[in-house]
């Protein structure tokens, strides 16, 4: 069995964890604080960290809220959201982030992947693709606007491959939220091109269904969002993380 | 102190947090002047290996750094990428590494199964157990992020090991001279375990 990561993913908003259903509705989770403070605890193999806000309503980073975060944290952490430069990037990094998440700034500024790549590492860098189904297409989108982009969701995958991305982080937008299972035939159709990690998303709904996304769809990590922060299918907000994983992987005893 | 080489590429952040949470002093180091006042040195582990050679010939680092680590035989431990510039060459650039260690650092190939960087956590083989991996058990799980690897000369500088899709070095010792593939600042509390081993050598 090959070892793989599970990532929690956590949406800000107005500076509090939120959690929505294909990207609407979003519900309020918790503090970050506490949150990221939980997933250590769990001994989370990672964390992404994407604030909405940031995005849509283009502001700056809340550096101050990401230094109390990385301060505390000894698992590594990604940050998306409103970087729209190396400098902001560069800020994040120090601030105890391992990798910045880039999205819409991409997709505007392709170069921009090629000069983060180069400044930072492209260990350093993820790019992030949303999309859709429309019958038997992915359709990428903007969340941003809610937009449908004419951009070929492979070509753009690969073309941030090319320009340096270190991985790929691609959530399928229909099944965000939803616990449907994900979309392993497009993850397979993406994964077996690249020759960078793809990290998926949308639709977990058990640790059965993110084993198999892993291991026959071709997917090198899985974000996970609703499933590690409600009970059951929104019965009730509870932060978890699969025990045996940590279990196994993180499992330490200080003699 | 443990004074932390500013390469200026990467992230130092969580080092610094990680050695703040043990307790352990440390300091960022700009100049070669506050150097000298270091009890051990830590290279920082992000960024390309050319920009990482140059910012120590830029900053006037090299000839303080022969004196300490070879001649006082000061404690130096390279994360990442500061392990591989421990090494005397890299495909990733074409500047001089260190030399102390000798090898090279080789780019890691992709397969199917495995991409490229290799991003995740993977069990460091330890044994025999060095005073570097005091305290933590054979195997345990350490996170890696990184497109390169690193080969070397003299088999006996291994002391750690990982597996890929074959074997790498995951940690090197060469007398006083340390390097690791891994992050221990990112590596839960077995990070922090090999960061406290390293503070108490």
């Amino acid at each position: 069995m090959r070892d793989y990561r599970i990532i929690p993913t956590l949406l800000l908003k107005n500076g509090q964890i939120v959690k929505g259903e294909q990207f609407k509705n979003h519900q309020y989770i918790g503090s970050p604080i506490n949150t990221v403070c939980i997933f250590n605890e769990l001994k989370a193999d990672e964390l992404f960290i994407l604030d909405i806000d940031a995005s849509i309503n283009q502001k700056e980073p809340d550096y101050e809220l990401l230094s109390t975060i990385g301060v505390r944290s000894f698992m590594p952490l990604a940050y998306g959201g409103g970087i729209t430069s190396v400098d902001q990037a560069r800020r994040v990094l120090s601030l105890g982030f391992e990798k910045v998440v880039i999205n819409n700034s991409a997709l505007n500024t392709p170069s921009l992947i090629d000069e983060m790549a180069k400044r930072f590492g492209s260990q350093a860098i993820v790019v992030s693709i949303d999309y859709i189904n429309q019958g038997n297409t992915n359709i990428v989108t903007s969340h941003l606007n809610q937009e449908k982009l004419d951009v070929d969701l492979l070509e753009w995958a690969k073309e941030c491959q090319s320009r340096g991305a270190g991985e790929l982080l691609m959530t399928c937008v229909s099944r965000e939220g939803t616990y449907q299972g994900f979309d392993s035939e497009t993850i397979e159709r993406i994964g077996k091109e690249l020759t960078i990690p793809l990290i998926c998303q949308g639709g977990a709904n058990s640790l059965q269904s993110i084993h198999e996304v892993v291991q026959q769809n071709k997917a090198s990590a899985v974000a996970v969002g609703s499933m590690f922060v409600y009970s059951k299918h929104k019965e009730g907000i509870l932060i978890s993380y699969p025990e045996e994983k940590s279990r196994v992987f993180h499992a330490f005893k200080n003699n | 102190m443990i004074a932390i080489l500013d390469l200026g590429s990467g992230n130092i952040g969580s080092l610094v947090n990680a050695l703040n949470w043990i307790g352990v002093e440390n300091t960022i180091v700009n100049s070669p002047l506050t150097l000298t006042k270091a009890s051990k040195i830590i290279l920082p582990g992000v960024g390309s290996f050319d920009t990482a050679m140059e910012k120590i010939h830029y900053k006037g680092f090299r000839e303080p750094l022969e004196e300490l680590v070879i001649h006082k035989k000061t404690p130096i431990m390279g994360i990442c990428l500061g392990m591989q510039i421990l090494t005397e060459s890299s495909e990733e650039g074409k500047l001089k590494g260190l030399g102390w260690i000798k090898g090279k650092t080789v780019k890691l190939i992709t397969s199917e199964r495995f991409k490229v960087p290799n991003m995740g956590w993977l069990k460091v083989d330890n044994k025999p157990q060095t005073c570097l991996s005091k305290n933590i058990p054979n195997n345990t799980y350490f996170y890696f992020a990184h497109s390169y690897k690193i080969e070397i000369d003299e088999p006996n500088d291994s002391i750690m090991t990982s597996h890929l899709q074959q074997a790498f070095i995951s940690g090197v010792q060469k007398d006083n001279i340390y390097g690791i593939q891994f992050h221990p600042e990112k590596s839960h509390e077995q990070g922090l375990q090999l960061l406290q081993n390293f503070a108490e050598l």
